[in-house]
């Protein structure tokens, strides 16, 4: 995953934004299940999942639940599968509510990977000498600050636990929803406020090394390589290919009352193609490192 | 002429008193000057009036100069490149996500070429010892090394030509930092104020690392200045002649306790020739024939246990290491043990587990006879007092699910007993003091009455003042009937409060001794008392009893 990280975060943002937004905003199943394909692959092949299996299990799951869910509430349909309390439970509100899980699970997978690619310093990079500049600082502080938060929660519902103030223990707040809704708002509250006084204290930081001087400089720069342009290429094309697919009316599906989807095998293609990318740079890395790698 | 220099300096926050009076000190390129004070005497304050960056808003009076000229006139780029600050807290100080970044931070502000930066962080990394964190994100540094790179990254200046003049400014950088960590920060402090030519301008609570080595010393006190020392270990002086002197006007002031032990027996002995080592002490010692300790009664465990536990096993995953592995431990009622080991033993780890808020998998536990669940008053103070603070006042905290009939009055005896008066209570905790905060944190266990209380380092950041208070407060509570066992790595601090000393090592209890014998025996965990009167005073632990035995031994000569 170091090739595909290397690439300039312009072409990287593209990539993501080509991915994830084709998967979202296409209804079609093959497209989505590409899309989920892509995204599965390219999580196992950079290492992000300490236990994939139990992982992808998970995700797995969400997509059930998403399918089993939908037939309970929608009964739209011709192919019930069985009765529950006189409502059909059909097999298209099922197909719907899975694919609407493999949308929603595909989005969370490139996410994850996105988080690991674009480093803070990369996204500071896309915005420096914007009118995002400043975004960009605090979008990094604000990524910083997200895990310190629920680190900062967890210890202190342990010192809570520790010293029976906790509802768990019964002692103070007594049992039940409300009470420990109040008792964890309460800590919620508290731990927000020291995110306040620590910001505070990481503003004088900034302060004191120059935030507030122009004009700046960077220490890392981004060059756009072949890697880059062919990266860049493949993105908008893929994304234009579904955009005109989409207007001409080749790119469509629906599930009621019978499932009925079309696409252009080039699209579905070229998508693939775009979405297996973190794959195939991970392959010629490893090919790369096997021929040049010191040999003892 | 001074690189720096007050005159007349006084401070006052809109609508407050001053919290700076009549301030006048300066520094000399490549000095460390050493402001020391207790919570609360303004040395925070002073330290950003002397960046113009982060200056507090408010009334200032009197004049800072720097290189030459008023510092209100320094231009923003020579106030960034020339003045570095390094705070309390390495979290919130860091800006990005990595060390790399981080130390690129300052340099692509003043808008530096990129080749610049880069042989920069290249000099930084390798002179700092960074360059194995040089691509880790911040996060996962310890605190140590997270304030290491908080100092790379502002420790020299920046600007070209690099003879401009470099000035560090340094507020109680090693307050959160083990004692390992903070002697490695130090002696890096003390290599770039030799090497580097930089002034440095620290505030310290314990002056016990930097006292032999620096070069002025500013003793504050309510926000006014007691004394302004300069050369302190070059006599003679107008003002001081030597360092036993400078150590002699710390004496009686709440700084005393953070001088190092030879000074301290230097001054207190009234030697013209400072002590300035151990090494020095022990001669001293060997050539004077101290008296021994007077006989005191041993200390006697009481027979009931408080806390049992038997051969306990705990780990943070399923195949990581076991962070207790097997430990055995007794602790006696009504006894204030400290635990001592080394960073990941799993010190805290045992805290939690005697609380409740982990379970081993394996061995058994008891408290007072009962197990961890079913037993009441237990009581944890976390290493960090906010943690257990969640109103808006402190009283409102206090009063937060206590039941006691006669509540008012167990807070006013309360208040009393730890020092907390009516105007702390109405305060938020975040507005208090380190020491006021710990007291107040205290306050809101206590008045539940506990009968076991764990304490998680509550030594850490305390002035010598606070540290005296928690001992008579501990003391008081083991006195009552409580049991106290409390994690720290501060020898001083236990030589004075605990009874005994268990050891970790590995997850396992190594040693478990009452104080004195475990400080006498001990080369690493121990006082600086223990190791000057080691073989020579046996038994002595603590610079009072040291000074004692040695002003004894001076009379029993004399006559």
């Amino acid at each position: 995953m170091k090739a595909f990280s290397r690439l300039n975060p312009f072409v990287l943002m593209i990539f993501f934004a080509a991915a994830i937004g084709t998967g979202v905003f296409c209804y079609v199943p093959a497209i989505r299940a590409v899309s989920l394909a892509g995204a599965v692959l390219s999580l196992l092949v950079s290492g992000i999942c300490r236990k994939p299996v139990r992982e992808l299990l998970g995700y797995a799951g969400i997509i059930l639940v998403s399918g089993v869910i939908n037939p309970v509430i929608v009964t739209l349909g011709n192919t019930p599968l069985f009765w529950l309390v006189g409502r059909p439970y059909t097999l298209e509100a099922l197909l719907y509510g899975a694919n609407n899980g493999m949308a929603i699970v595909s989005a969370l997978l490139w996410f994850r990977l996105f988080s690991a690619v674009m480093t803070a310093e990369k996204l500071s990079f896309l915005m420096s000498g914007t009118v995002l500049s400043g975004f960009g600082t605090a979008f990094t502080l604000t990524l910083r600050y997200v895990p310190e938060l629920i680190r900062r929660f967890k210890e202190c519902c342990a010192a809570h636990r520790a010293n029976k103030f906790a509802p768990a223990a019964g002692a103070v707040c007594g049992k039940g929803f409300l009470s420990r809704a109040a008792f964890y708002l309460n800590v919620f509250m508290s731990v927000a406020s020291s995110a306040l006084e620590s910001s505070a204290q990481t503003a004088d930081s900034m302060k004191a090394r120059g935030c507030l001087l122009s004009p700046k400089s960077r220490l890392t720069t981004y060059s756009l390589r072949a890697a880059d342009v062919l990266c860049a290429a493949l993105s908008v094309t893929a994304v234009c290919s579904a955009v005109f697919a989409s207007r001409a009316g080749r790119l469509c599906a629906a599930f009621y009352p019978s499932v009925k989807s079309e696409y252009p095998p080039v699209t579905a293609v070229m998508y693939g193609a775009l979405c297996l990318l973190p794959v195939l740079f991970s392959i010629m890395e490893s090919i790369k490192w096997h021929f040049c790698r010191p040999k003892t | 002429m001074a690189l720096l220099q007050t005159e007349n300096l006084s401070f006052a926050y809109p609508g407050g008193g001053k919290v700076l009076d009549n301030i006048g000190f300066s520094a000399e390129r490549g000095e460390l000057v050493l402001i020391c004070g207790s919570s609360g005497s303004g040395k925070t304050t002073l330290l950003r009036l002397l960046k113009p960056d982060i200056a507090p808003f408010g009334e200032r009076s009197g004049k800072i100069i720097y290189d030459g000229s008023d510092i209100s006139a320094l231009d923003n780029r020579r106030s960034v490149g020339e003045i570095g600050y390094v705070g309390q807290d390495p979290n919130a100080a860091a800006v990005t996500d990595t060390v790399l970044a981080e130390l690129a931070y300052l340099p692509e502000n003043l808008g530096l070429p990129r080749g610049t930066i880069l042989r920069r962080i290249a000099e930084l990394s390798a002179y700092f010892g960074l360059e194995h964190l040089i691509d880790r994100r911040i996060s996962e540094l310890s605190a140590g090394q997270k304030q290491l790179v908080q100092l790379a990254a502002v420790a020299r200046a920046y600007l070209v030509p690099s003879a401009s003049p470099s000035l560090l400014l340094l507020d109680e950088p090693t307050a959160q930092l083990d004692p390992r960590s903070a002697e490695v920060f130090r002696n890096i402090i003390l290599k770039i104020r030799s090497e580097l030519g930089t002034t440095v301008i620290i505030c310290e609570h314990d002056t016990r690392g930097l006292f032999g080595s620096c070069d002025r010393l500013l003793y504050l006190e309510n926000g006014r200045q007691r004394f302004f020392v300069q050369n302190p270990f070059v006599p003679p002086h107008e003002q001081c002649t030597n360092s036993v002197c400078t150590a002699a006007r710390l004496i009686g002031t709440e700084a005393e306790d953070a001088l190092p032990c030879c000074y301290r027996l230097s001054a207190a002995l009234g030697l013209d020739k400072p002590l300035k080592d151990a090494a020095a002490a022990r001669n001293y010692l060997l050539e004077n024939k101290p008296s021994a300790l007077p006989e005191t009664k041993e200390y006697q465990p009481d027979k009931e246990i408080a806390v049992s536990i038997k051969n306990i096993y705990f780990s943070y995953t399923k195949h990581g290491r076991d962070v207790l592995a097997g430990l055995t431990l007794s602790i006696p009622k009504g006894s204030i043990t400290a635990v001592f080991g080394a960073n990941g033993t799993g010190k805290s780890t045992l805290l939690k587990i005697i609380s409740g808020v982990y379970r081993p998998f394996e061995g058994s536990i008891k408290i007072f006879g009962k197990s961890v669940k079913s037993c009441c008053g237990t009581a944890m103070l976390p290493q960090d007092p906010h943690l257990i603070l969640t109103e808006k006042t402190l009283l409102k905290d206090i009063k937060r699910g206590c039941d006691l009939p006669d509540i008012e009055g167990e807070i006013a005896r309360l208040s009393e007993t730890l020092g907390l008066s009516a105007e702390t209570l109405g305060r938020y905790h975040y507005d208090c003091s380190g020491g006021e905060l710990q007291r107040a944190a205290l306050m809101k266990l206590l008045i539940k009455k506990p009968r076991l209380l764990l304490l998680d380092e509550p030594e850490k950041g305390l002035d010598c003042g606070n540290k005296r208070r928690l001992t008579g407060i501990l003391k008081r509570f083991a006195e009552g009937g409580g049991t106290v066992i409390f994690v720290t790595h501060d020898a001083e601090f236990a030589a004075e409060t605990a009874d005994s000393a268990v050891m970790m090592f590995g997850g396992i209890c190594a040693a478990h001794e009452p104080i004195n014998a475990f400080l006498s025996e001990g080369e690493l965990f121990t006082t600086e008392a223990a190791r000057i009167a080691r073989g020579i005073i046996p038994g002595c632990v603590t610079a009072e009893q040291l000074i004692d035995c040695c002003r004894r031994g001076l009379t029993a000569d004399d006559e």
